[in-house]
């Protein structure tokens, strides 16, 4: 192989690696000292620029912590006013929030009770009326936030009132051949004929005569008494049952609850029977 | 003839010179201590601008907190009135 030759493949050999190895770095445009220099500037640029706001921003984040700090202030001062025109502390205050979220609690608990189960604790609902009616008496329940959170508890109170029954009863489908005196014979009834009357008054609404009842007629079996119920015990008379504290509380108002239960009691209001059951009049009713 | 294969291999060197700077170039390129440079440039404006983000954030949200701030001080003046008028009634 001549020099002619020789230099002829080397050139051949030297196009095919040029062509195979610098043809990549071409792709990757390498960067030329010009773009470099623009580029440096701009990030140098964007740098300081964001430094400058940064430092307006911080300015600017202090004036507002020291505006919050003084609205703290103020709105502190404000209420250490309202403590002192209501003769509290904030302590007290704090304390009768604790008071009246306890109520809400107990309330909370007793609303996920059925209506037989919360008859049976109504003492506990009248307990915690009660309380709140104490409560209100306080100076702080001239606060905003306690008036709202008072007229939410009694809002619960009144929810409970009404999901209760009136009273408890079972229910006594009449068969033929029984009698008022026979069906309160039964054992799981009252075991006992002289309560019928018990049985007459509870149903006057399906009973207008004690000797005319009729097969299938639903009564209600009278078990305990209801918030508005009373029954005549053996040496009740009127005046004594309206003074009665769970009654009327006031023997006076006799006549009220008379009117009341007139068309079970008769024209005599001086002649009632052990074992009736009578209706509270509530509200002025 | 020598004469001939001598221009030839000439014109063909010569061809590979100039092929050669035409693809590689003669412009000047940063070396990797600049590239680094540079690297580090980009990194602390991105990070600068991240910061500046975070502090615009707590700076809406001062400015929210002192809206409420001042809202709080409205109510608890409310309140004020209305206590007064309630211990006067």
């Amino acid at each position: 192989m001549n020099l002619f030759t020789k230099t002829l493949w080397a050139c051949i050999v030297l196009a095919l690696v040029m062509a195979t190895g610098f043809t990549p770095s071409l792709a990757q445009e390498k960067m030329t000292m010009k773009e470099y220099n623009q580029q440096m500037l701009d990030w140098q640029n964007r740098e300081r620029i964001a430094k400058d706001e940064m430092a307006k921003c911080d300015a600017e984040s202090e004036t507002l912590n020291a505006q919050i700090a003084e609205l703290d202030a103020q709105t502190k001062e404000t209420w250490n006013e309202i403590y002192a025109a209501l003769g509290v502390t904030e302590a007290d205050v704090n304390a009768y929030r604790g008071q009246l979220d306890d109520l809400d609690r107990q309330l909370s608990a007793l609303a996920a009770l059925s209506p037989e189960e919360l008859f049976q604790r109504r003492k506990e609902i009248d307990a915690i009326e009660q309380k709140l009616n104490e409560m209100k008496g306080s100076r702080i329940a001239l606060l905003t936030e306690m008036m709202n959170k008072i007229a939410g508890l009694e809002g619960k109170i009144a929810q409970l009132r009404a999901k209760m029954p009136k009273g408890l009863y079972d229910e006594y489908t009449v068969a033929r051949g029984d009698y008022l005196w026979r069906i309160s014979k039964k054992p799981d009834i009252y075991g006992d004929p002289m309560q019928w009357i018990r049985i007459y008054s509870y149903n006057r609404d399906q009973i207008k005569d004690a000797n005319l009842i009729y097969p299938d007629q639903i009564f209600k079996i009278h078990k305990e008494n209801g918030p508005d119920e009373y029954m005549v015990s053996r040496g009740d008379f009127l005046a004594k049952i309206a003074g009665n504290v769970d009654v009327m509380g006031d023997p006076t108002k006799w006549r009220q609850l008379y009117e009341a239960n007139k068309a079970a009691v008769g024209e005599e209001p001086s002649l009632i029977y052990p074992y009736q059951i009578l209706k509270i009049p509530r509200g002025g009713n | 003839m020598r004469i001939v294969t001598k221009a030839v291999l000439l014109f063909l060197v010569g061809l590979f010179v100039v092929s050669t700077f035409s693809f590689v170039g003669c412009t000047k390129h940063p070396n990797a201590q600049q590239l680094q440079a540079l690297e580090e440039q980009k990194n602390a404006a991105l990070a600068a601008e991240s910061t500046l983000e975070e502090r615009c954030r707590e700076k809406s949200r001062l400015e929210s907190q002192l809206n409420q701030k001042r809202k709080e001080l409205q109510d608890a003046k409310t309140e004020l009135e209305a206590v007064k008028q309630r211990l006067g009634q």
